[in-house]
C-alpha cells in the first residue's frame, strides 16, 4: 500500500476518515505471501498471515483489508485453524501463540456496503458522480474460495455495483466481475496476461464502461499494466470513486498517479475541476 | 494416485476426490490460462488419475495456472485442483527438480526471499532481482521507468520492525 | 411352552454358507433344549425347500419351526405359510436373521460368524418356546381411492382403478388437470403432439362415472389407517359457480388486468380471470385473488356485469370437506431445479437462456408463440441455439447429485423439433454423457445427429454470459482437447428435476416418508417399487423419481393395482401382533392412551383400565414403553420372552 498501491492507500484513508471509521494500521505488518506462499509452502501461506492475525488479535480490534489476495489467504488461515485441529497447533507453535480466533475479518468492501450501509454512505455525497458509466470487477479471489471468505454471492457478487450506483456511478452489469484477470502471473507471463486483460477491457468498451472500478491493489495495477494495444481505460479503487463523491482534496491529488490518465473520465463527468457541487 | 511418488503432499481425502472426477471439463472451459497450458485442467487430473505424476511435476501446467481457483468453484465435485498445483509445485521447490516455466518459479522464490529480508516487498528490488534470475532483463522496462517516475517504486526498502519473528517462520 | 421346535438353516446359495459354518452350526442346534429337529438346505425358499419344511413338520410332529435365513422382510412369508400348509399357525414360525445380520457383515470374521448365528438361531428358539398361535382381527374396508395429483400418472391410476370397477377421488391442485404434461410440446420418441395423446385421458377422466374430480383443491389432514382413512379437504374459492359457469370465456376476455403466465413458464400473459390453457380441463375459470383488481379493491367487476349466468361470485370463501377413503396414491409430479442458484449459467438474469421447460413452451401450438421459436429477449428467430444437458443435475457439490433421467431424451427432442422449424439453424448440444436406455431412445438421438445434423459436444459448460447480442458459450471438447467458445442467440438448459418444492412436508402430512432431496421413499426399491412403509399409502410418476411418459404410465398403473389388489378382500385383516394389556398390574393412568399414534388405545370408564382396540393397532410398541409398569405388552413378545433372548445373546 505504500507503494504501487499510493493511491489505494490514500483514498481508503481519507473515505473511511469521512465516514468515522476510525482505522489503525496493523503495526509492523508482514506481507501475507499470496500466491507465491501457497505456491511453494504451505506452512508459510498459514504461518505469514497468522503472524499478522497475531498482532490484531492483541490489539483487540476487529480487521478490514483492502487488499483481495490478503483477504482470502487471512480468511483461509482462520478457517484452516477453526477446523483443522493439527494445524492449528502447528501455527499456533511457529506463531507462538495461542489465538483465540475472535476477531471479525473484513473485505473494505464489504465493511462498507453491509456494516456501515448504503444509506450512511449517501448523507456524505457532496456531489453525485451521476455521469459516470463504469463496470465492477471484484476478481477472483473476493469470492473464493466460496464458503471461507463467505462474501457475496460466488457467480453475481453486487457489493461494488451497490456501492457505486448508491454514489451515482451507472455500474453496468458484465460478465467478467468474478473472471481472473491473471495478476499473480503479470510479471512472469506478460503475454499471457495481456492477452486476458485486452479481452476483459474490450468487453468493458463493448458495454460503454468509461471505467473499471476495482477493490484489489493487484488486479488495479495488473488491469493498469497490461492493457492492449491503443487500450486507455482508467482503472479506479473504490475508495478513490467514493472519495470523489464525498468531495475528498486528497483523494483528488492521488488520482495523477494513475499511469492509464484518468483526468478526462473524471472532468467529463464528475467535473471535478469546476464542481458540479449538489 | 501413486503413493510412493508423492508420499505427502497430497492430503488423501483430496486424492480421493480424484476418483469421482466426471472428465466432464468444466474446469477447462472456465480456465482463463487453459490456453498456456501443456496439459488443461481435466488432462492433468486425468493424468495424475492415470499415475503420471512425474509428467505432471515437469508439467508447465503447474506454473502456468493462476491460483484463481474459477476451476475448484465450479467443479460438480469440489475438486481441490489449485491445492493440488500448490502441492506439486512445492514437491518441484523443494526437491530444485527442473521445470518449463523457469521464470514464474524465480519470481516466487525471489518474492518470498524478499518477505524473508524485509517482512514485505520491496517492489523496485524485488522486480529487479526477479529479472537478474529470470534472464528476463529488458522486458517491460518502459513500463517500470514509468511507474519510477510516477512515485510507485521507493528505491529504498522498507522493513518491519520485529523481522526476526517473520525469519522464524521460514524455518 | 414349545418342546418340540425344528431348525432350518438356509445356505442361501452361498451368502450364508460361505461365512457360517453351517455343520457346527446344525451340531449344536440339535443339542439345544427343546429342539426336536435341525437340518439345512441350499434354498429353503425354493419349492423343494419349502417341502422338506412342510414335510419335516409332519415326521417330527414339530410345534414350531425357526428358519435361520435371511432377512423377515424378504421371506417371513413365505415360510410361515409353508409352515401353515403343514398345519402350524402362522405365528409358530419364527425367522433367525444370519444373512443381513450375520454372514454378510462378517465376511472376515468366520469363526465368530459360526458363533454369533448359533446365538441367534438359539435366541429365536427361547422366544418362539412361549409364542402364541395367533389370529388377525378383522376391520371394515372402504373400496374408494383417493388420488392425489392429477398429472399424467394420477389420471392414469385413477382411471385403472376405476375401470376395476371402484370409486375414486381425483384431487388437483390446479385449477386444470393435466400436470407438466399439458405443457409439453412433441413427446419423444414418436414426436406425437403431447395435447393429441393426452387429451382422450383428461376428458375420460372428468366424465367417468366412478372418478370424481375435484380440481383447485389441496389435502389438509389425513387420519386413520389401511382401509379407514378419513382425509380433510380443503377446497380453494374460484369466485365462481362451476356449476353456473358455461365455459364460455367472455369473463376472460373482457378482464382488464394482465398477469404472467404460470403455465407458459412466464413468456406470456393471462388474465386475473383464467383458465391455464385452451384445452383445459375443466375448461371453467378460476380468479386469481391477488391480481384480481375487484377482490383487491372493489374495483372493477367487469367479468361479473358481463357474465351472462351469474357465475361469478366474489363472496366465495374457502371450504373444508372431510372424506373416507379405503387407499390413497400420491401423485405429486415434480418441479424444475431453480436454475438462478447456478449463476454462471445466467438463467433469471439473461432472457435468451431458458429452461427445457420453457422451449417446450415456444415449441407449443398453444403457447405464447403459437409454436415459432422465437426468442424471448427481442422475437427474433434464433440461429444458433445451444443446450447444455446437467444443468443442476449430476452436480453434487452445487445442485443436485443424482441424473435427471429425461434430459438426454428431451434435449435430442429439443434438437430434432428446432431444426424442423428453422432448417438453417444449428443446435449445440454440450453433454457428459447420453443416456438413451428405453425402446427406440438410441436411435432417436441418433436421427437427431444424423439428419438433423445436431452438433454433439462433450463438455461441461463453465460460463454463459450476453456479449453484444449474443450468448457466449465457454466451453470445452474434451474428446479433442479444445476449449471451444459458441455465439449463439439462445441458450436452452437441460434443468434437473426436482420434487415440488413441498414435497417434504406434503409428505409428512400424508404419512409418505421422503429421502433427502423430497422423493418418496419406497418400502422396498425394487420389490415393492410403488408401496410407501405405511399401509395403504402408494405412489407413482415423478414424486417418486425423475421418469418420462412411459415410465410414468407404467408405474400409475402398477400402483392403481396394488390398490386394485387391497380392494379384492373383503374384509381387512390386521396384524395380529398387537399390544395386550395385562389387567391385573394396569393402573389405569393413561400413558398409553395418548402415546399411541393409532388412536387405538382408551380406558375402559368402568373397570378403569386401558384397552387396546385391535383392529385399530399397529402393533408399533409405543404404549409398551411408556407404560410405567409393564402393564402393556406385545403379543409374542412379552417381557419374559425378551429376557429370555437376551441371555442367549450374551
Amino acid at each position: 500500500m505504500h507503494g504501487t498501491a499510493k493511491e489505494y492507500d490514500v483514498s481508503t484513508r481519507a473515505v473511511c476518515k469521512e465516514l468515522g471509521i476510525e482505522l489503525k494500521e496493523v503495526p509492523d505488518w508482514n506481507c501475507c505471501g499470496a500466491t507465491s506462499a501457497h505456491s511453494l509452502d504451505e506452512d508459510l501461506a498459514l504461518t505469514l498471515p497468522a503472524r499478522n492475525l497475531k498482532i490484531i488479535e492483541q490489539e483487540g480490534l476487529d480487521v478490514i483489508i483492502p487488499c483481495a489476495a490478503c483477504f482470502s489467504r487471512t480468511k483461509i488461515c482462520a478457517h484452516t485453524m477453526k477446523n483443522d485441529k493439527d494445524m492449528r497447533r502447528m501455527i499456533e507453535e511457529k506463531v507462538g501463540v495461542e489465538f483465540k480466533l475472535n476477531t471479525n475479518i473484513y473485505h473494505l468492501m464489504e465493511l462498507l456496503a453491509e456494516k456501515v450501509g448504503l444509506c450512511e454512505i449517501k448523507k456524505h455525497i457532496k456531489r453525485k458522480l451521476d455521469g459516470l458509466n463504469a463496470v465492477c470487477y471484484y476478481g477472483c479471489l473476493l469470492v473464493r474460495p466460496h464458503g471461507i471468505t463467505d462474501l457475496d454471492d460466488k457467480e453475481n457478487p453486487r457489493f461494488l455495483d451497490m456501492l457505486m450506483a448508491s454514489i451515482g456511478v451507472n455500474a453496468i452489469d458484465w460478465p467478467y466481475k468474478t473472471e481472473c484477470c491473471g495478476a499473480s502471473l503479470s510479471l512472469s507471463k506478460g503475454d499471457a496476461v495481456t492477452n486476458l486483460v485486452s479481452k476483459m477491457i474490450s468487453c468493458a468498451e463493448e458495454a460503454d464502461a468509461e471505467a473499471i472500478v476495482t477493490a484489489c491493489p493487484l488486479c488495479q495495477a495488473n488491469l493498469e499494466m497490461r492493457q492492449g494495444k491503443g487500450q486507455k481505460m482508467p482503472i479506479f479503487y473504490f475508495t478513490e470513486l467514493l472519495g470523489l463523491a464525498f468531495g475528498l482534496k486528497e483523494v483528488e491529488e492521488v488520482l495523477k498517479e494513475h499511469l492509464v490518465d484518468t483526468h478526462s473520465v473524471v472532468a467529463d463527468n464528475v467535473g471535478a475541476a469546476s464542481g458540479r457541487e449538489l | 494416485m501413486n503413493e510412493s511418488i508423492l508420499p505427502q503432499e497430497i492430503k488423501q481425502e483430496i486424492k480421493e476426490t480424484l476418483k469421482k472426477c466426471y472428465a466432464c471439463g468444466k474446469c477447462t472451459s472456465g480456465c482463463p490460462m487453459a490456453a498456456e497450458m501443456d496439459f488443461p485442467p481435466r488432462e492433468f487430473l486425468k493424468m495424475l488419475a492415470l499415475g503420471k505424476e512425474s509428467d505432471m511435476l515437469s508439467s508447465k501446467t503447474i506454473w502456468v495456472c493462476s491460483s484463481c481457483q474459477t476451476c475448484y468453484s465450479r467443479c460438480p465435485f469440489e475438486i481441490n485442483i489449485p491445492e493440488i498445483i500448490d502441492r506439486l509445485k512445492a514437491y518441484v521447490y523443494k526437491r530444485k527438480l527442473s521445470n518449463k516455466e523457469k521464470p514464474t518459479q524465480v519470481l516466487h522464490k525471489v518474492f518470498l526471499d524478499n518477505i524473508k529480508r524485509f517482512g514485505r516487498i520491496h517492489e523496485a528490488g524485488f522486480i529487479g532481482e526477479w529479472k537478474l534470475f529470470s534472464g528476463k532483463w529488458f522486458s517491460d522496462l518502459f513500463l517500470g521507468a514509468k511507474m519510477f517516475f510516477k512515485g510507485k517504486l521507493a528505491i529504498f526498502p522498507e522493513k518491519i520492525k520485529k523481522i526476526e519473528e517473520v525469519r522464524k517462520l521460514f524455518k | 411352552m414349545k418342546k418340540r421346535i425344528g431348525v432350518f438353516l438356509c445356505w442361501c446359495g452361498s451368502n450364508i454358507a460361505e461365512v457360517v459354518d453351517v455343520d457346527i452350526v446344525i451340531d449344536a442346534m440339535k443339542k439345544y433344549q427343546g429342539v426336536a429337529h435341525a437340518e439345512y438346505y441350499k434354498y429353503f425358499c425354493s419349492e423343494p425347500g419349502q417341502e422338506i419344511i412342510e414335510k419335516a413338520i409332519k415326521e417330527y410332529k414339530l410345534d414350531g419351526v425357526v428358519m435361520a435365513s435371511c432377512s423377515p422382510a424378504m421371506h417371513e412369508a413365505t415360510f410361515r405359510k409353508a409352515a401353515v400348509r403343514a398345519g402350524l399357525n402362522e405365528y409358530e414360525c419364527e425367522i433367525a436373521n444370519v444373512r443381513e445380520q450375520c454372514s454378510w457383515v462378517h465376511r472376515m470374521q468366520k469363526p465368530e460368524a459360526t458363533l454369533k448365528a448359533i446365538k441367534l438361531i438359539s435366541s429365536m428358539v427361547e422366544k418362539l418356546k412361549m409364542n402364541e398361535p395367533l389370529i388377525a382381527a378383522s376391520s371394515p374396508l372402504i373400496k374408494r381411492a383417493l388420488v392425489v395429483g392429477a398429472g399424467i400418472s394420477g389420471m392414469q391410476t385413477a382411471l385403472d382403478i376405476a375401470n376395476s370397477g371402484h370409486h375414486v377421488m381425483l384431487l388437483e391442485r390446479d385449477p386444470a388437470i393435466g400436470g407438466h404434461m399439458a405443457q409439453l410440446a412433441e413427446t419423444f420418441p414418436t414426436l406425437d403432439c403431447s395435447q393429441c395423446i393426452m387429451t382422450p385421458k383428461t376428458v375420460e377422466v372428468s366424465q367417468h362415472p366412478r372418478i370424481k374430480l375435484i380440481t383447485y383443491a389441496e389435502v389438509e389432514s389425513i387420519k386413520g389407517n389401511v382401509g379407514n382413512f378419513k382425509v380433510k379437504i380443503r377446497l380453494k374459492p374460484a369466485y365462481l359457480d362451476r356449476k353456473k359457469c358455461t365455459g364460455c370465456g367472455v369473463c376472460i376476455e373482457k378482464c382488464p388486468m394482465k398477469v404472467s403466465s404460470e403455465f407458459n413458464q412466464h413468456m406470456g400473459k393471462r388474465k386475473a380471470i383464467y383458465v391455464l390453457s385452451p384445452q383445459a380441463v375443466p375448461n371453467k375459470p378460476v380468479i386469481d385473488r391477488e391480481n384480481c383488481m375487484y377482490l383487491k379493491n372493489k374495483k372493477c367487476g367487469i367479468c361479473s356485469k358481463v357474465c351472462e349466468v351469474g357465475a361469478i361470485d366474489y363472496d366465495q370463501t374457502e371450504q373444508t370437506i372431510e372424506e373416507e377413503f379405503g387407499a390413497v396414491v400420491v401423485a405429486t409430479g415434480y418441479d424444475l431445479y431453480s436454475q438462478e442458484k447456478l449463476g454462471e449459467y445466467g438463467y433469471g438474469k439473461y432472457k435468451d437462456v431458458i429452461s427445457g421447460l420453457d422451449f417446450e413452451r415456444l415449441n407449443s401450438a398453444s403457447g405464447p408463440t403459437a409454436g415459432e421459436i422465437l426468442r424471448p429477449s427481442d422475437g427474433k428467430v434464433p440461429k444458433n441455439v445451444v443446450f447444455i444437458k446437467c444443468t443442476g443435475s449430476r452436480d453434487p457439490e452445487n445442485a443436485m447429485p443424482y441424473c435427471s433421467k429425461i434430459c438426454c431424451m428431451y434435449t435430442a427432442k429439443h434438437a430434432i423439433l428446432y431444426k424442423r422449424k428453422v432448417p438453417d439453424g444449428q443446435a449445440y448440444i454440450f453433454y457428459m454423457d447420453i443416456r438413451s436406455g428405453g425402446k427406440g431412445y438410441e436411435e432417436f438421438v441418433q436421427r437427431g445427429m444424423e439428419e438433423e445434423k445436431a452438433l454433439y459436444v462433450r463438455g461441461r459448460v463453465s460460463k454463459v454470459f450476453e456479449d453484444d447480442g449474443k450468448i457466449v458459450i465457454w466451453s470445452v471438447d474434451t474428446l479433442s482437447g479444445r476449449k471451444i467458445e459458441v455465439k449463439a442467440d439462445m441458450v436452452v438448459l437441460a434443468t434437473a428435476i426436482v420434487p415440488r418444492h413441498d414435497a417434504k412436508d406434503v409428505g409428512k402430512m400424508l404419512n409418505v416418508s421422503t429421502d433427502e432431496f423430497g422423493f418418496h421413499k419406497e418400502a422396498h426399491v425394487k420389490l415393492r417399487p410403488v408401496e410407501s412403509p405405511t399401509m395403504g399409502l402408494y405412489f407413482c410418476g415423478c414424486g417418486q423419481g425423475p421418469k418420462d411418459i412411459p415410465d410414468s404410465i407404467a408405474q400409475a398403473g402398477c400402483a392403481a393395482n396394488k390398490v386394485n389388489n387391497l380392494f379384492s378382500q373383503e374384509k381387512l385383516f390386521g396384524e395380529p401382533v398387537v399390544a395386550c394389556v395385562k389387567e391385573d398390574v394396569c393402573t389405569g393412568c393413561g400413558l398409553c392412551v395418548a402415546a399411541c399414534p393409532y388412536d387405538a388405545r382408551e380406558i375402559d370408564p368402568k373397570r378403569k383400565i386401558s384397552v387396546v382396540k385391535e383392529a385399530l393397532c399397529q402393533g408399533c410398541g409405543a404404549c409398551i414403553s411408556v407404560c410405567p409398569n409393564n402393564a402393556s405388552e406385545l403379543k409374542n413378545m412379552s417381557m419374559d420372552q425378551v429376557f429370555r433372548m437376551l441371555d442367549q445373546l450374551q
